[in-house]
């Protein structure tokens, strides 16, 4: 089991263009709150730092009034991120324990998590916190209707805000809430007209962060409970969008790690390019509190463990985000597979 | 380093025992004892494609075919690219010809508790 210890987590903002990234990222830069936190943007034009400006430390680094780290990103994220590190360990930044990048609009989140793990550097100073996407309510779906890639950033996502709420009506809303979670059953939904929510709070969660399990947060709404079921369906909408399943499995014994390890890793090998995201929460047989597990694709992330169950329901929940997988043939495998290694008797 | 057989310590996998199983207690007997219970369980997957694996000093396991062509792999998570290589086949759990034969292994206790996995 993965201890975060000294690992500073990292945040991703991702969205399509115009979805609010910036006005989230405006507000976060000026928030006292983000003090201690290093924020990667696109450029720092788009964010208009200059009334922020405390210090600039060289052409892609400044130091914002509120203690807040601001960098632009050249080239190679990698790079940039053991630049940044460098500088911390040197003192030349202050010393940041949370880091946000923002992603392009047009970005696939998952490349950037890839960099996070597989870098042989940044693996030992940085892990994943959560992935945080927003959706814009005038336009946001037909980007899911029509571009992948915002499929994608909705279905990698473990926070969602959806913005611009105020400029139509009620019922465009919830039309676009039933779209996002027909994608993602899983991550809590924030909704705000002008992003002004507790940022802190959608920048601090971990995945399944236990705070957020009533989902009666005046700010937050979990998503309806989970499902299995095809997307789309429309005329127009993208191919490939249309075969997304986000396929929800329940267990109710204590889990053979080994044997949903090699389930897991077997899926992924055989299918991960259409695996887009799995996420869950498990009991794993002889430990005692919650495993967190998620991975993007081909990539798991290390899992790590709860200090208690977020309810009291403590069964396994696992929610795997396909594309053109057949959700009765996950679960048929699952059950094989755990099968295998029979739950003892007296587990139940 | 190991300084028993040289070889180069690997990096661990996701996959690798959780720490909260781990106690003082556990010595390199219980190590070992897990590894090959991991390589019992491949074992019964890897036969659908003719192939075995075996530990092999505790750091890498040997994956062969049926001709006696062998690879070594690091961690079993990664013994699905070198099995498809030497079993000629897909490694693929939504097989449905894998799942069937999975489903009547003997080996698998009568009377104990089933499964139960909804998908809601």
């Amino acid at each position: 089991m993965e201890h975060h210890g000294n690992l500073i987590p990292v945040y991703i903002i991702t969205g399509f263009l115009g979805s609010g990234k910036t006005t989230l990222l405006q507000r976060m830069l000026a928030s006292p709150a983000f003090a201690n936190t290093a924020v990667v943007v696109n450029e720092f034009g788009e964010v208009a730092l200059d009334h922020l400006l405390l210090q600039r430390v060289d052409p892609d680094t400044v130091v914002l009034q509120t203690g807040c780290i601001c960098c632009t990103l050249r080239s190679d994220l990698g790079a940039a991120l053991r630049e940044l590190f460098d500088k911390r360990e040197r003192g030349r930044v202050p010393p940041f324990d949370r880091l946000v990048i923002e992603t392009t609009g047009l970005a696939d989140p998952a490349p950037i998590l890839f960099t996070l793990t597989a870098d042989p550097v940044l693996r030992h100073h940085f892990r994943l916190g959560s992935v945080v996407t927003t959706v814009d309510a005038v336009n946001g779906a037909q980007h899911l209707v029509q571009h992948l890639e915002s499929v994608k950033q909705v279905a990698v996502a473990d926070r969602m805000v959806l913005t611009k709420t105020d400029l139509v009506d009620r019922a465009r809303v919830e039309g676009l809430r039933a779209d996002v979670v027909r994608y993602n059953p899983t991550a809590p939904l924030f909704e705000t007209p002008d992003a002004s929510l507790a940022l802190d709070r959608l920048f601090s969660a971990e995945t399944f962060d236990s705070s957020e399990g009533d989902g009666n947060s005046p700010d937050g709404r979990r998503a309806p409970a989970p499902f299995s079921g095809t997307a789309g369906g429309r005329d127009g909408i993208d191919r490939h969008a249309r075969d997304i399943t986000a396929v929800s499995l329940t267990i109710d014994l204590p889990l053979d790690w080994t044997a949903f390890g090699m389930w897991l890793t077997m899926l992924l090998h055989a299918h991960g390019e259409d695996v887009l995201r799995v996420k869950g929460i498990l009991q794993i047989r002889g430990v005692p509190t919650p495993v967190v597990i998620h991975g993007i694709h081909h990539l798991v992330h290390p899992p790590t463990s709860l200090p208690w169950w977020p309810t009291a329901d403590h069964r396994s929940r696992l929610v795997l985000i396909v594309r053109s997988l057949p959700a009765h043939l996950i679960e048929r495998s699952l059950r094989a597979f755990l099968r295998l290694v029979p739950p003892e008797q007296e587990a139940a | 380093m190991c300084a028993l057989c040289g070889g180069i310590e690997r990096e661990r996998h996701w996959t690798d025992r959780l720490e909260e199983t781990d106690s003082d207690a556990d010595g390199a007997a219980a190590w070992r004892q897990r590894r090959q219970a991991q390589v019992a369980l491949a074992n019964r997957i890897l036969c659908q494609h003719g192939l075995e694996v075996r530990d092999w000093s505790a750091h890498l396991f040997v994956l062969s075919n049926r001709t006696g062509q062998s690879e070594l792999v690091p961690q079993l998570a990664a013994v699905w690219s070198a099995a498809e290589r030497l079993g000629r086949s897909r490694c693929d759990p939504l097989d449905p010809a894998l799942l069937a034969r999975l489903e009547v292994e003997e080996g698998v206790e009568e009377g104990a508790p089933t499964w139960n996995i909804t998908g809601t």
